[in-house]
């Protein structure tokens, strides 16, 4: 999945001049993580998954949901931000529509907060599957 | 009192269908996934009230006998069937009259069941975008008395 949301990050974004996707996980340097240091770059998180029931059957073989979630992080300077700050976000958010996950319902939302001077956006997105 | 454990994998409620008499626990097939299961034994009962008494007097009339259940739906079980027994909707589509035992709690020697035989009717199959899986109620209407044995 979380190759996919990549690519699909990489093409909505391609307009913008002042983002970039980075390929990298957003691992920590020197106790900070890298979309901190690396602002108006975009990090994608690996994926983890949440199984729920969706139909308990008498015979023991649930019909079980897989939710697939990935985080995905944009820094960039809260005193200047950049003229396509607002492009960016919008996009990110529609990249969970043209994924190719295979999934039955898929949600994309975001939190922004504010760490010293820097604006540090959250997203997360959903997709729900059914287990086989 | 001893409770009528229906823990899986072993001990679950079971539907088991054929469209001959049922001569073992692997005659047929057992419906998968089912949901919950209803056996309906309404004995029917008419009322009448006279003069020179001051209850109601009532006399036993025919039970109506169904099972009921919901399932999500299995494609083999639901289209091609298997044992050498249709699939459930051309069992209900043909109208094919059915044999069924509903064991209680497993198919384990000494398993008490009700078995029977009638029509299955009542398949509705249905999806939705929030529950992509396709599940369907099923009744058996039953013709005649269900009997109750063990295995």
């Amino acid at each position: 999945m979380r190759t996919q949301l990549l690519s699909a990050i990489t093409q909505a974004i391609s307009t913008l001049t002042q983002f970039a996707v980075v390929t990298e996980l957003p691992f920590e340097s020197s106790g900070n993580p890298l979309y901190r240091k690396n602002m108006k770059k975009i990090y994608v998180d690996q994926e983890y998954r949440v199984e729920n029931t969706l139909y308990p059957v008498l015979d023991g073989n649930n019909v079980m949901q897989d939710q697939l979630i990935a985080n995905v992080y944009l820094a960039c300077d809260a005193k200047n931000t950049p003229t396509q700050l607002d492009s960016v976000v919008t996009k990110i958010l529609s990249a969970k529509d043209s994924t190719n996950v295979v999934n039955f319902q898929s949600e994309s939302d975001y939190t922004v907060d504010k760490q010293e001077d820097v604006l540090i956006y959250n997203f997360e997105f959903r997709f729900d599957t059914v287990k086989q | 009192m001893s409770y009528i454990n229906v823990s899986a994998p072993s001990q679950h409620a079971i539907i088991q269908i054929s469209t001959g008499t049922i001569a073992s626990t692997s005659t047929g097939y057992v419906v998968p996934a089912l949901q919950n299961v209803t056996i309906n034994n309404a004995a029917g009962v008419f009322n009448w009230t006279q003069l020179d008494v001051f209850s109601q007097l009532a006399v036993s009339t025919p039970a109506t006998n169904s099972i009921a259940a919901n399932m999500v739906l299995d494609s083999t079980t639901f289209f091609t069937g298997s044992n050498s027994v249709a699939g459930l909707f051309d069992l209900s589509n043909n109208a094919t009259e059915i044999y069924f035992r509903v064991y209680f709690n497993g198919r384990g020697a000494g398993a008490q069941y009700v078995e029977g035989s009638g029509f299955i009717t009542n398949l509705a199959p249905t999806v939705n975008p929030t529950a992509p899986v396709w599940v369907s109620p099923i009744t058996i209407t039953v013709n005649g008395n269900l009997t109750t044995d063990t295995v």
